[in-house]
C-alpha cells in the first residue's frame, strides 16, 4: 500500500513540473550559480541551446541525473540515487552512449578506451558539444592528452590525410550533384548514389572513434572508391548531354531523308 | 540466286501472287493505306522495345533507374524511348481510323465478319499493350495511373477483384505486378498481336478489298474480276512506300521534338499527384466519373464493346452508303462522344 502510495505521489511530481530548466523558475541556474572554479551556468547554459544536443531538447537531467532537491528525488532515499552529479570519467562514454550507442561500441573497443584517459568530452566539449576538427589529430595534441601513450608522426599523418580525402570527396561529390542539378539534370541513380555516401561518411566518422588504422583507412578508400563512381556516373551523363545536340542532328538528317524518299516514292507511283 | 530461292522458297510465286499480278481494285484510296501503315508502327514499336528491353530491368528497385539510364547514359536511348512513346499513341489513333474507314466502307458485312472481329480484338490487345507498358517506367504517374486503371478493371461486377488480382499478384501494386506487367507486355501480348495480324491479313487476302461504296449495287462481293485495277506493284507499293516514309518522319519528329517531364520513382505510400491515364483511356476514366454508380459505368463500356464485336450482324445487309444513314450518325456520334468525353476527362 505504502509503495502504491508512494509510486503515485512520484507520477504526480514527475507530470507536475518537478524537474528544471536551463532558465527561468526552478531553474538548475537557481542553485547553480558558478562559484568560485565552477564555470558560470549562463554559460553552459548558452554553450548548450546553441549546441546540436539544445536543439534535440537535450537537458542537464539527461547526463546528470535528476535535481536531488525535488520531492521526486527524495522519494528515492534510501535506494540508488536517480542524480548524477558530474559524471565520472569512466562514465562519460555510458552517458553519451545512452543516446550515441553505435559511436559508444565502436569507441568501447578501442585502445583509447582501454586506456581509460580519453573520454568524449575531450573532443567534443562538455557543454558545446562541437564536431572534432582536424586540429585536433595533431601529435601535439595527441600527446598532450595521453602522454604515455607515444602516437607517432606517421600514423597521426595517416588519420589526418584519410579524414582530409575523406571530407573532400564527399564535398567533390556534393558539388557535382549541385552541378547537375542548377543544369535542371536530377538523377535518382546519382541521388542515391550521394545518399550513399554520405552514410559512409557517417559510418568512416563513427569507425573513427575505434582509432584503428587499417579499418578507418579501408573505410577512407570505400568513400574514395564511392566518389569516384560518382564521378564517372556524372561524366557519362554530361557527355551524353553534349552528345545529345548531335544525336538530334542525325535524327533531323533521318527525318529529312525519310521525307525525301516519300516525295520520291509518291513521284515514281504519279509517273506509273 | 533468284533461281536458287525460287526453288526452295518459291519466291517468283510469292512475288507474283503478292505484288506483281495482285490485281488492287482501282477504287483503293490513300485511306486504305491507314491500316498497312498500322502495321509499320506495329513494328517499329517491336524494334524500340526490344532495344529498351536490352536495358530496362524490370525489379521494383532497379525500373526507374535503368529507365533514367536508357534515358541519360545509353546513345540515343532518350530517342528510342521517346520513339516508343509516340508510338504507342500515333498506333491506337492509325487503329481507330482504320476502324472508321472500315467502317464507312462497309468493309465488315458478309464475307468481311471475321476481319472486323479480328480488327476489333487487335484494338484490345494494343490497348492492353499500352496499359501494361505504362507501368513500366515505375514513376509516380505511371504508377498511379495504373493503379487507377486496374481499380476499373476491379468495378466490374462479380469477376472485377479476381480479375484485379490476378493482375496485382498481391494486394497492392508491386513488384510482382511489375514483372507481371512485364511478362504480358513484351511476351503473351505481342505474340497475341503477331497471331491476330497473321489471321487479318490472311483474311483480307482472301476476300479481297471491299467493294467501292459508291458502286456497291453494280458489283459482286468478290469484286476482283469486275474491276480493272492497278497491280499491288509498283503503283500501290511505291505509294503506300511514300505514306511509309512520311509516318517514319513524323514519328521521328514527334519524338526528336518529345520533351518527357522529369519523374519522380513510384511511391505507393504517396498519392498526392495529380494523376490521369493516358489520353486514349481519359473517356473511359471520364463516364466512370460521371457516372455515379461504379458498376454502371463499367458495364455501359463492357457494353459497348460487345456492340462494337456485333457490329457485323447489326448491320448485315450490303446497303450503298445513302442508305446508310442511321449507322453513319450513330458512328458520327459515337466519334464525337468519344472525343468530348476525352476532352472532359484531360480538362476536369
Amino acid at each position: 500500500m505504502r509503495v502504491s502510495i508512494l509510486i503515485l505521489i512520484f507520477c504526480c511530481m514527475t507530470l507536475f513540473s518537478p524537474f528544471s530548466t536551463l532558465f527561468g523558475e526552478n531553474s538548475c541556474e537557481d542553485c547553480h550559480k558558478g562559484k568560485g572554479k565552477q564555470e558560470a551556468m549562463s554559460t553552459i547554459a548558452f554553450d548548450l541551446q546553441h549546441s546540436a544536443h539544445g536543439q534535440e531538447d537535450v537537458t542537464c537531467h539527461d547526463c546528470h541525473g535528476d535535481d536531488p532537491i525535488v520531492d521526486a528525488y527524495k522519494a528515492f532515499k534510501g535506494k540508488e540515487p536517480p542524480n548524477i552529479g558530474i559524471p565520472r570519467k569512466i562514465n562519460i562514454s555510458v552517458a553519451c552512449g545512452k543516446c550515441h550507442d553505435n559511436i559508444r561500441r565502436q569507441f568501447s573497443s578501442s585502445l583509447h578506451q582501454e586506456k581509460g584517459k580519453l573520454t568524449c568530452i575531450l573532443c567534443h566539449d562538455k557543454h558545446a558539444i562541437k564536431t572534432a576538427t582536424l586540429d585536433q589529430v595533431t601529435q601535439k595534441f595527441c600527446n598532450s592528452q595521453c602522454h604515455s601513450f607515444n602516437h607517432t608522426e606517421q600514423s597521426i599523418q595517416s588519420l589526418r590525410s584519410v579524414l582530409i580525402s575523406s571530407d573532400h570527396a564527399l564535398a567533390n561529390a556534393e558539388s557535382m550533384r549541385r552541378q547537375l542539378a542548377q543544369k535542371d539534370i536530377t538523377l535518382l541513380s546519382l541521388e542515391l548514389q550521394v545518399k550513399k555516401m554520405r552514410a559512409a561518411h557517417l559510418q568512416f566518422k563513427h569507425q573513427f572513434h575505434t582509432f584503428d588504422l587499417s579499418t578507418i583507412n579501408r573505410q577512407g578508400f570505400h568513400i574514395l572508391s564511392l566518389e569516384q563512381k560518382i564521378q564517372h556516373h556524372v561524366e557519362i551523363t554530361e557527355k551524353n548531354i553534349r552528345t545529345r545536340r548531335f544525336q538530334k542532328i542525325i535524327g533531323i538528317l533521318f527525318v529529312i531523308f525519310f521525307l525525301i524518299c516519300a516525295i520520291l516514292f509518291r513521284q515514281y507511283a504519279k509517273n506509273n | 540466286m533468284m533461281d536458287w530461292l525460287d526453288e526452295r522458297f518459291g519466291v517468283r510465286d510469292f512475288i507474283k501472287n503478292h505484288l506483281t499480278h495482285n490485281i488492287v481494285p482501282s477504287h483503293v484510296n490513300t485511306l486504305h493505306y491507314i491500316g498497312g501503315i498500322a502495321v509499320l508502327v506495329i513494328l517499329v514499336q517491336l524494334f524500340t522495345g526490344i532495344l529498351l528491353m536490352l536495358y530496362y530491368v524490370p525489379t521494383e528497385a532497379e525500373a526507374f533507374l535503368s529507365v533514367e539510364r536508357i534515358n541519360n547514359h545509353i546513345p540515343f536511348g532518350w530517342l528510342f524511348h521517346n520513339l516508343h512513346v509516340v508510338g504507342a499513341s500515333v498506333l491506337i489513333i492509325l487503329i481507330m481510323l482504320h476502324m472508321l474507314r472500315v467502317y464507312w466502307h462497309g468493309a465488315f458485312k458478309s464475307p468481311r465478319e471475321l476481319h472486323w472481329l479480328s480488327g476489333m480484338l487487335l484494338l484490345l490487345l494494343v490497348l492492353g499493350m499500352a496499359f501494361t507498358g505504362y507501368l513500366l517506367p515505375w514513376s509516380q504517374l505511371s504508377y498511379w495511373a495504373s493503379t487507377i486503371g486496374i481499380e476499373m478493371i476491379r468495378a466490374i461486377p462479380f469477376l472485377g477483384n479476381s480479375l484485379a488480382r490476378l493482375l496485382r499478384g498481391s494486394n497492392v501494386i508491386d513488384g510482382v505486378t511489375l514483372r507481371r506487367f512485364y511478362t504480358i507486355h513484351t511476351i503473351v501480348l505481342p505474340l497475341l498481336i503477331g497471331a491476330v495480324m497473321v489471321l487479318h491479313y490472311a483474311l483480307k487476302r482472301k476476300t479481297g478489298v471491299a467493294p467501292n461504296i459508291s458502286k456497291i449495287a453494280k458489283l459482286s462481293v468478290h469484286n476482283k474480276d469486275n474491276d480493272k485495277g492497278k497491280a499491288y506493284f509498283p503503283y500501290h507499293f511505291m505509294r503506300h512506300g511514300a505514306l511509309v516514309f512520311l509516318l517514319l518522319a513524323i514519328l521521328l519528329t514527334l519524338a526528336l521534338m518529345m520533351t518527357p517531364t522529369p519523374q519522380t520513382p513510384a511511391d505507393r505510400l504517396n498519392s498526392t499527384e495529380q494523376v490521369k491515364p493516358e489520353w486514349y483511356f481519359l473517356a473511359s476514366y471520364q463516364l466512370l466519373k460521371i457516372v455515379p454508380i461504379d458498376w454502371l459505368g463499367i458495364l455501359m463500356q463492357v457494353a459497348f464493346i460487345f456492340f462494337l464485336f456485333s457490329v457485323p450482324i447489326i448491320e448485315s445487309k450490303e446497303k450503298p452508303l445513302k442508305e446508310r444513314r442511321l449507322p453513319m450518325v450513330t458512328a458520327g456520334f459515337i466519334t464525337i462522344l468519344y472525343l468530348v468525353l476525352t476532352y472532359w476527362g484531360a480538362v476536369s
